[in-house]
């Protein structure tokens, strides 16, 4: 494998793994900078999962790398914080690549997205932010004590005060705003997807 | 070792035998050994893994350090290239200068430079010329595609000659063509007046333009020549309402305009890279998109041009490539699109930049008519250049940034 | 700084997990500030006090006003919950602890030299040359990003309204993906295969030169043997000096 690295350099899939590093690292900081109520910082990991690799498990792996080192290169930007974040991108990854890659892949590259699976790639949204918040809550609750002076802390301190545990507290302040905020990123990571140009698409399959 | 130019119009298959050349394990002259080749995208000759001048310096194993007294022609290269300025913030001809000293630093033994040195102006480019590429071509095999064929063939030890190959599209008789239909029609555009006009970005206390006043009107093309980092960018930014001005106004006819609120479109601009601009999936998409943005909003033109984007296509030569991706056309497709869409947006104003760039000798030629046509039926044109190649066009004003004013290019002349 | 010194110091500053109170916190706080102040930093632990303060503080205020008792107004015991040795605040101090030591380790790697350290730290070539790639994206794709809403502003595409802008932003995100994807690819053809770049980039990489500072990467390691000391037994430490005098 080195040896074919180094005699032929990266393939496809390497630039655009790293690209899709790029994008998660670049938009979540526009929405972290100018104070959005959204993450947007999956977008990548999720459009990685699903257009790059020929399987879905070697989707996963890639869209985890993307996921991590996205989260890696957070601690550098701007947010040293985040770093604790990642296995939540390796949840969404997982996500994608098993479950909304076989369902929508092929309909998002063949333009063939209509409004009746407009249901689908919301239901899939909303799934998918549940498992983002039921993922991340051990890790807010344990890592960062539940209350890091984002938005949502203020929802779980309210739940504090009204006497939910800490758990409680975080898990229900993140299924307030992890659906509405993946299901976006999924329609945004779709649009990558479907924007991508065939001869791309043709070399990192 | 020598120094090769490659003559020839677009579609000649100059840029197959460059690579070709570069690529090869041994070059028609028995040179053995690595090759470089320098895309006309210049961003694809940066390494990829550094933000700075230092760290694509270093990943191509160049040392900053310069001895005095001793430049050899790689030091040269980068001697006055600031160490830790981000690569984003450099000049075309500073980033040409670092790509060149990166792909020697590789030590190659043919150089294949595609277009490399168009992006530069004229005293750049014989500056590099000179005193960098004719003494490297004594120990390396340079070869050079390149449309201005007056500043360097002089250099060369040798030309090649390229000819249209069978099949080539036909541009520039289409691209005339559709010119003479232009100029029969007629549209009413309003005239552009900076009244008193003062910028300076917030980062810093330098001011790109102090109280201008200049008026701008239609049915003549302005070519904006000036330096590098003089403010081209900064008058379009403002014309589009990117920026806005610190102090003063802009007066569109008779009305105040702010762009930086206003819905309405005054100027199209054509960006020196098309592929910056052009989105969906082919051209007829694109331009299908910009028709619809331009017909959906209010705009400064009076009497609007009827003309569709089928008529566009096929006026301007580029039904077969319709059906193609966008981003795999050649340079000269994609500005040709920008060119239909300008017309096609109903913006009364339109903002070249660099069209020039890339286009062969009839291309240049076929373009000069193209402008006048829109000036003769009326539009607003404003073309910045850093060539002679649209000096002299009917009616046309050559207008400078001077001391952070426009002015008149005939007025900054001194005399000696 | 050299590449095994970054690795020691990272996986060391690990051990801030082993104890959960604000003392090994506070034993543990001079020896961050030692090894950015000692390795020339000072500008990098700005940038990190800078990004990591709001947080903490917020923190400290909103977890003061989950424990402070409304009817009796105990404002002293609130904030003695708040900073107890114990209490939830002080887990997100560790973490912010732990994570500002991994900021000093990636953001003092120099311009260009990422690809050579994370290929000397123990990061395969893929993951090593994905990094590196996406750390210079980052930048690159931004400016694609700008570029791509001044050219939908530029073809009147889209207009100043936030309305328009919003309509646009699906729009604004494609262009900058396909431009980006695009350079990307021509890059990795032309440079990097064809033009041998990427060979040239790799080879004897195991003796490839990256900066190394003796002093930094002395500091790097005597940081490293603190932390592992101070964590694992750094109460004691104090208490036996405390004892003796």
């Amino acid at each position: 494998m080195r040896n074919r690295l180094e005699a032929n350099g990266p393939t496809s899939v390497a630039t655009i793994t790293a690209l899709c590093i790029a994008l998660n690292v670049d938009l979540g900081t526009i929405v972290y900078l100018i104070k959005l109520p959204v993450y947007l910082n999956a977008v990548g990991t999720i459009a990685a999962a699903v257009l790059v690799g020929s399987t879905r498990t070697k989707g996963f792996l890639l869209s985890s790398i993307v996921g991590s080192i996205s989260f890696i290169l957070y601690v550098m930007a701007f947010n040293p914080v985040l770093f604790f974040f990642i296995p939540t991108q390796i949840a969404i990854a997982a996500f994608s690549s098993y479950v909304i890659r076989p369902l929508l892949r092929s309909y998002v590259l063949d333009g063939l997205l209509t409004s009746r699976r407009g249901a689908l790639v919301l239901g899939l949204g909303v799934v998918l932010g549940i498992v983002a918040a039921v993922v991340s809550a051990p890790f807010i609750a344990y890592q960062f004590g539940g209350i890091t002076g984002s938005g949502a802390s203020l929802v779980v301190a309210l739940l504090l005060k009204s006497g939910s545990t800490l758990f409680q507290s975080v898990l229900v302040s993140g299924l307030t705003s992890e659906p509405v905020d993946k299901t976006l990123q999924l329609i945004l990571a779709l649009a990558l997807v479907r924007a991508t140009p065939q001869r791309i698409r043709r070399s990192i399959a | 070792m020598s120094l090769v130019l490659y003559d020839g119009p677009a579609f000649s298959g100059r840029s197959e035998a460059l690579r070709d050349f570069a690529w090869s394990s041994s070059s028609s002259s028995g040179a053995g050994g690595l090759g470089q080749y320098l895309s006309p995208m210049i961003e694809t000759n940066l390494s990829g893994f550094a933000n700075t001048v230092r760290g694509e310096l270093f990943c191509h194993k160049l040392a900053m350090r310069v001895q005095a007294g001793s430049l050899n022609s790689v030091e040269r290269l980068i001697a006055d290239l600031p160490d830790r300025s981000r690569l984003s913030s450099l000049s075309g001809g500073e980033l040409v200068r670092l790509i060149i000293a990166c792909a020697i630093a590789l030590r190659p033994q043919r150089l294949g430079l595609d277009l490399t040195l168009e992006q530069l102006d004229h005293k750049t480019r014989m500056q590099l010329i000179q005193e960098i590429l004719v003494p490297l071509s004594k120990n390396l095999e340079i070869h050079i595609a390149d449309n201005n064929q007056a500043d360097i063939g002089e250099f060369c030890d040798a030309k090649k000659i390229f000819t249209t190959r069978p099949g080539a599209p036909e541009l520039s008789r289409p691209l005339c063509n559709f010119a003479q239909s232009l100029r029969a029609s007629k549209i009413a555009v309003s005239s552009v007046h900076l009244h008193d006009l003062s910028f300076r970005y917030k980062s810093t206390d330098r001011w790109i333009f102090r109280r201008v006043n200049f008026d701008f009107q239609p049915g003549r093309p302005y070519l904006l020549k000036a330096p590098n980092g003089s403010g081209k960018s900064t008058l379009a930014r403002i014309l589009l309402g990117l920026h806005r001005p610190t102090t003063g106004s802009i007066q569109v006819g008779d009305r105040t305009f702010r762009p930086w609120r206003d819905g309405r479109n005054l100027v199209f601009y054509c960006f020196q890279n098309p592929s910056y601009q052009l989105l969906g999936d082919n051209l007829q998409n694109y331009l299908n998109m910009v028709a619809l943005a331009g017909r959906g909003r209010q705009n400064w033109i009076r009497s609007p041009l009827l003309i569709g984007v089928l008529d566009v296509i096929d006026g301007l030569g580029l039904g077969e490539f319709v059906e193609k991706d966008l981003f795999e056309l050649p340079l000269v497709i994609k500005k040709r699109i920008t060119l239909g869409a300008s017309i096609l947006s109903q913006s009364g104003w339109i903002f070249f930049d660099e069209p020039a760039l890339g286009l062969d000798m009839t291309g240049r030629i076929a373009l000069r008519q193209f402008f006048s046509a829109l000036c003769e039926a009326g539009f607003g044109v404003i073309i910045v250049t850093h060539g002679d190649e649209f000096d002299g066009m009917s009616n046309s004003i050559e207008i400078t940034i001077s001391e952070q004013r426009l002015a008149f290019a005939i007025d900054c002349i001194t005399d000696p | 700084m050299h590449p095994f010194a970054r690795l020691a110091l990272a996986v060391s500053s690990s051990a801030l997990f082993f104890k959960h109170d604000l003392i090994h916190l506070a034993l543990s706080l001079p020896i961050i500030f030692g090894a950015y102040l000692l390795t020339g930093k000072a500008r990098l632990l700005l940038m990190c006090m800078k990004m990591v303060a709001p947080v903490l503080v917020i923190s400290a205020i909103v977890w003061f006003v989950v424990y402070l008792d409304f009817r009796t107004l105990d404002f002293g015991g609130a904030w003695l919950r708040t900073f107890d040795r114990t209490s939830h605040f002080v887990e997100l101090a560790r973490t912010v602890e732990f994570t500002s030591v991994i900021f000093l380790l990636l953001r003092g790697i120099p311009d260009g030299e990422i690809l050579p350290t994370l290929r000397r730290m123990g990061a395969t070539h893929f993951l090593a040359t994905v990094f590196a790639n996406a750390e210079a994206q980052v930048s690159t794709i931004s400016d694609s990003a700008l570029q791509s809403y001044t050219a939908l502003r530029a073809q009147g595409i889209m207009s100043p309204t936030w309305l328009s802008k919003c309509k646009n932003l699906g729009r604004i995100i494609a262009v900058t993906w396909t431009a980006s994807l695009n350079v990307a690819d021509a890059r990795r053809e032309t440079k990097w295969r064809h033009n041998g770049f990427y060979s040239h980039q790799t080879a004897n990489l195991e003796r490839a030169a990256v900066s190394t500072n003796r002093w930094e990467t002395s500091v790097a390691l005597v940081a490293a043997l603190f932390f592992i000391v101070t964590n694992v037994a750094g109460l004691e430490i104090v208490e036996n000096v405390l004892g003796s005098l």
